[in-house]
């Protein structure tokens, strides 16, 4: 596996940012809870390429892969409480609507 | 050449994907269309009474917490395929091997 | 190299189709998508292990369970879901504008790259590390997984009481 190192650099460097980019502007416009959903996972994975990356360029793949496998743990458990809690919003409010949320109470 | 080439894997399934597509596209253009898109056309009896539109929608709460379950014991089962084979402490497997079954016991109580 | 171009190009086109699609079952499938190439490039970094866990948890059932919430709630009607196309149109057109921007300021910019390759351990497993020299991570893997199961069993439980 020949990459040349410099320039893989420069692209990851470059995209890394967009994914950040992307996955900020979707959670801050959207209304809808199951999209800001996607954006945090959208950063995730831009984080998850980033520490991969790290790993790679500093050539210590067998110390940055278990940090990985625990960011993807972390990121499985935060997706599936938070789509309870979204299950339970909507049976509350019949609507997936931030705006909603600012009805309630205590 | 061709023939060897024709057998990568990534080729083989743009090759498939493209001509699948490419005969999705002629099979769309060569189906019989109406101008007629009203809702009468699209209604599901055309002649006689009229159904109530109700969407079916049948419990699946049961089905989220199933697939939470299975996530989670996918989780653990990956963990513990990980393991070296380098014999390490047997304690240390067996630690977290009973912590993950508790814990789908736990999910899975009633 | 370019196909690493072509990856990462793609990686950011099936976000921004993620964050833009109307509808939200196109936009799991998107994000399975996304996480598809993001462990082909793993693999391609060397990473086989963190590949694995990205693929078959991430791109399999974090979207069984997108799919199981987004069937759950309820889907709109034909003219709800064009006016909230339209709306969504309106408010989102600019990220594929932005994201044009700061591609081409990042590629202007010539981030200044000094990071040397550092080879410390280069014997070691990455399962040895796993299990080996990072026990306390599989214990707070653990303790993480122990409280998702324990968010659930509360959230499923306040439903039934109902």
């Amino acid at each position: 596996m020949a990459i040349d190192n410099a320039a893989l650099m420069k692209l990851i460097l470059i995209f890394v940012p967009l994914l950040f980019i992307i996955g900020f502007f979707c959670i801050i416009i959207t209304h809808n809870m199951i999209r800001a959903l996607i954006g945090l996972e959208i950063l995730t994975k831009a984080v998850t390429l980033l520490l991969v990356f790290a790993g790679y360029i500093t050539g210590n793949m067998p110390f940055a892969q278990p940090l990985v496998i625990t960011l993807i743990i972390i990121e499985v458990v935060i997706i599936a409480v938070t789509a309870g809690v979204i299950l339970n919003v909507f049976k509350h409010n019949k609507s997936l609507d931030v705006r909603n949320l600012r009805t309630l109470k205590g | 050449m061709i023939d060897k080439l024709l057998f990568i894997p990534p080729l083989a399934f743009i090759l498939i994907l493209t001509v699948s597509f490419i005969l999705s596209a002629i099979s769309s253009k060569l189906a019989f269309k109406t101008k007629d898109q009203s809702d009468e056309k699209k209604s599901c009896y055309a002649c006689g009474e009229d159904i109530p539109k109700h969407r079916m929608q049948p419990e699946y709460t049961q089905f989220f917490h199933f697939a939470f379950f299975f996530t989670v014991m996918h989780v653990f089962v990956l963990i513990i395929a990980c393991v070296p084979k380098l014999s390490i402490g047997f304690g240390n497997i067996a630690l977290f091997f009973l912590v993950a079954l508790s814990g789908l016991l736990i999910l899975f109580r009633d | 190299m370019y196909i690493d171009l072509v990856l990462l190009s793609l990686l950011t086109f099936f976000s921004i189709w993620a964050v833009m699609r109307g509808t939200l079952l196109r936009a799991a499938i998107a994000l399975a998508l996304v996480s598809i190439i993001l462990s082909i490039i793993m693999f391609r970094l060397g990473s086989a292990l963190a590949a694995v866990f990205e693929l078959s948890v991430c791109a399999g059932f974090i979207t069984v369970l997108f799919m199981s919430v987004i069937s759950l709630t309820k889907p709109m009607n034909y003219v709800e879901t064009m006016e909230m196309t339209k709306g969504r149109i309106k408010r989102f057109w600019y990220l594929p504008v932005i994201v044009l921007l700061f591609l081409a300021g990042l590629f202007f910019l010539n981030i200044p790259v000094h990071f040397k390759a550092q080879n410390i351990v280069s014997l070691a497993n990455e399962r040895a590390v796993l299990w080996n020299l990072r026990q306390f991570d599989l214990f707070g893997q653990v303790v993480v997984l122990l409280l998702g199961v324990f968010g659930i069993v509360i959230l499923i439980k306040s439903r039934f009481e109902e």
